[in-house]
């Protein structure tokens, strides 16, 4: 790639100049992000905002405003501003510098340190952030096509930056984000109800937690509600749930049964809050057919949720995109060890469930029909899922016996049996071939 | 072939009661991780609960699960129960070991009937993917190969089918599995996934106190049909010491690799083995007397004389 400027500046021509140009560099940074990913990548810094202000409280009185027209996206919320030292060193910057640590970025779910610039190139040709943090506020506006254009300058300059102001109080802390000049096709599809249908779907699911929390998310004034992940449970019914601490990664797994839904039963799995499997049936989360059944409609009351949350979301068992598990990882071995030994006893429950149904019990019908569903918070720690059978009442075994013969010949049967119905012709002509010639041995 | 030494004995299972003896020995070393009495048994019992009898009154093991797959007739098992300290959980292994607590070290016996199959597996994986340090695992399965037919694949197919074509090594074919073959493919088979179970279990555990699992048996004997038993301890890397002070290399029958301990009882009468037993142990490699014995079955019973069984009729 020809990058004529540069030339004159190294004259001794003994190494070749491979730096980018930013036009190639931009092209590749967006080259493999959806829209909708990108649009998902600046509302996770929002609820990175919120989880450092608030830690492990809760997020009542916080929200996160989209705007989405042809025209612009605007992202604005109270969710603690960014201060100008993480401006400076690493919201702006393409790749992080140093340690999370060292810049206090509690549980933050943008490990990679590219979302953002990745996000503003991705959709339009100017972007805008203002922000006012604890003590600093700053505005950057970012011309794209004018900062292209100066090769050798990597810099944004900052319109306006104020640090050590006097302490702002929390509600006043925010980010404002605003994007215009949309490229080509972005336009398109930010004017697309069916779009902003499935951003809303995937911002539900994946900040679920963060939603139950107390986060208000809001597209086009419209707030977004979400329902609480829930395990139906009663003095009989008990699911599991299992908290396992791993290399400073905490870990929490609940399994059990809900309503029966063949689109909702599967493994959900969180890293710090967001959601990376959502109903997941395949060999990721133990479905493969030899450690675990391939997945059944028998099995669609299943529901697993693993909850992964650590301080350094670098340990965290995801993939880059943040939009899988990375199933080779010890820490997610293990843990999908556990989850495969917690699913054994739901899934003989669900089989037994079934046969039931053609045996004409109701034993563990009875036990689902009288529990009731229970947000995952209240549910006590228990190595295995597990229920409480009544004893078996009556004669113990029974067994069902049916057979299908000429219609004259059972209703003549019937007849002089003076049957009461076809089940009744069954059991009588049953009693009287033992009655003649069974009872003596 | 001296075959008069050689007949199966099925109902009296010879074989298997030397195994069972020295399993029990094993177990008794187990005490320098913690006393025995506090130790939990787990095994499948069946109606004569043998194995239990021996742990409680050898090694005073109180706290003993019994895995009884037999629904029906749930009475005789419950009759036939020896103490009060065994509980029985009806249900196949894999419905009741999920069930189970964990939280405790134990000695487990998965003493199956059956060809190694994915069920079968399955619990192993589950057993060693939540056994406490300290544990002894063992595992007993059937291990005879299907008849031969000409040309015949089946005894591969009938692996594959069982166990899932993924766990079969590659390398392994048709001709592998005749005799003794089909119980080295097993233990194999078994130690991967024991060894992919400690693994997986390790990805939670900080260095220095990882799980380590090293097999002690490889028994291979035939009361009638040929059976293997694979197992082993279960440690952490942090309880070397502890497991080192055991001995169990000490015992003649253990086997850390794939090399077995055959068990074989040859058939003595009680002369012939007050008179053998008068030079054992042997000193050295000095003759064993009563040379009509062929060399085979004096040094099997050699082997085996601590734990070879001893029948009476008797009126109780």
């Amino acid at each position: 790639m020809a990058t004529g400027q540069h030339k004159a500046q190294k004259a001794e021509a003994e190494s070749i100049d491979a730096r980018p140009t930013k036009e190639f560099f931009i092209d590749m940074l967006v080259k493999d992000i959806d829209l909708k990913d990108a649009v998902l990548d600046l509302v996770d810094n929002s609820v990175d905002g919120a989880r450092r202000l608030r830690g492990d409280g809760t997020f009542q009185g916080l929200h996160v405003r989209l705007k989405i027209s042809d025209r612009a996206l605007t992202i604005d919320d109270n969710c603690g501003g960014i201060a100008a030292d993480v401006a400076i060193k690493y919201a702006f910057r393409f790749g992080r510098i140093g340690s999370a640590h060292e810049l206090d970025l509690i549980k933050s779910v943008g490990h990679v340190g590219v979302g953002m610039k990745r996000a503003f190139f991705k959709l339009g040709r100017k972007f805008e952030v203002a922000s006012r943090s604890e003590r600093d506020s700053f505005d950057v506006v970012v011309p794209v096509d004018d900062w292209k254009a100066r090769e050798d300058d990597w810099e944004f300059p900052f319109k306006r930056l104020q640090r050590n102001e006097p302490l702002r109080a929390e509600a006043s802390r925010g980010t404002r984000i605003k994007v215009t000049e949309l490229r080509d096709g972005v336009a398109a599809m930010f004017g697309s109800a069916r779009f902003i249908t499935q951003l809303e779907n995937e911002i539900r699911s994946t900040h679920q937690a963060a939603m139950q929390r107390g986060l208000a998310i809001s597209i086009n004034g419209i707030a977004l509600t979400t329902e609480e992940s829930r395990l139906l449970a009663s003095d009989h019914l008990h699911p599991a749930f299992r908290e396992v601490s791993a290399n400073g990664v905490d870990v929490k797994i609940y399994v059990g049964i809900d309503a029966s839904a063949p689109r909702e039963a599967g493994w959900y799995v969180y890293c710090n809050g967001r959601m990376v499997l959502e109903a997941d049936r395949t060999a990721a989360t133990g479905w493969d057919g030899t450690r675990v059944p391939n997945y059944h409609n028998q099995f669609a009351r299943f529901r697993g949720y693993v909850f992964f949350e650590s301080d350094d979301p670098a340990r965290l068992p995801w993939t880059t995109t943040k939009s899988d598990v990375d199933v080779d990882s010890p820490l997610y071995r293990g843990i999908l060890q556990q989850m495969v030994n917690m699913m054994r006893p739901v899934i003989d429950f669900l089989n037994t469930l079934d046969k039931e149904k053609e045996s004409g019990k109701t034993v563990l019908d009875g036990i689902v029909n009288e529990s009731r569903s229970m947000p995952l918070a209240v549910l006590p720690e228990r190595e295995a899922f597990g229920f409480d059978a009544p004893r078996p009442s009556g004669p113990p075994m029974q067994r069902i016996s049916s057979y299908m013969r000429p219609r004259h010949q059972v209703e003549a049967a019937k007849r002089r049996l003076g049957a009461t119905s076809y089940r009744n012709v069954g059991e009588l002509t049953f009693d009287y071939y033992y009655e003649n010639e069974c009872t003596e041995q | 072939m001296s075959s008069q030494y050689e007949t199966p004995n099925y109902p009296l299972r010879p074989a298997k009661r030397v195994q069972r003896k020295m399993l029990c020995e094993a177990f008794a070393r187990l005490g320098q991780f913690a006393p025995l009495n506090r130790y939990r048994y787990v095994g499948f019992g069946a109606a004569y609960f043998t194995d239990f009898i021996l742990l409680h009154k050898v090694l005073g093991v109180h706290d003993m699960v019994s895995i009884e797959r037999e629904a029906e007739g749930r009475g005789r098992f419950l009759f036939n129960r020896p103490y009060r300290c065994v509980e029985i959980e009806f249900g196949k292994s894999t419905a009741v070991l999920p069930r189970l607590c964990w939280q405790k070290r134990s000695i487990v016996w998965l003493d199956y009937n059956d060809r190694l199959d994915d069920d079968i597996l399955e619990d192993v994986t589950h057993v060693f993917g939540r056994i406490h340090d300290g544990s002894v695992v063992a595992i007993t399965v059937n291990a005879h190969p299907l008849p031969w037919r000409p040309g015949g694949k089946e005894r591969l197919e009938d692996l594959r089918n069982r166990v899932g074509k993924h766990r079969v090594p590659g390398r392994v074919k048709q001709s592998d599995l005749r005799e003794w073959g089909t119980a080295s493919v097993s233990r194999a088979i078994i130690d991967e996934e024991i060894k992919r179970a400690i693994a997986d279990r390790n990805g939670l555990r900080p260095a220095g106190s990882r799980f380590m699992y090293k097999q002690l048996f490889n028994f291979r004997y035939a009361d009638g049909q040929r059976m293997l038993t694979v197992g082993g301890i279960v440690y952490r890397e942090d309880q070397s010491r502890a497991l080192a002070s055991c001995g169990f290399e000490d015992l003649s029958f253990v086997r850390t690799d794939e090399q077995p301990f055959e068990i074989y009882v040859p058939n003595l009468t009680y002369l012939e083995r007050r008179a053998l037993d008068s030079g054992l142990p042997r000193d050295g490699a000095e003759q064993m007397p009563l040379d009509w014995i062929p060399e085979r079955e004096r040094e099997a019973y050699a082997r085996c004389y601590r734990y070879y069984p001893t029948f009476a009729e008797t009126e109780l």
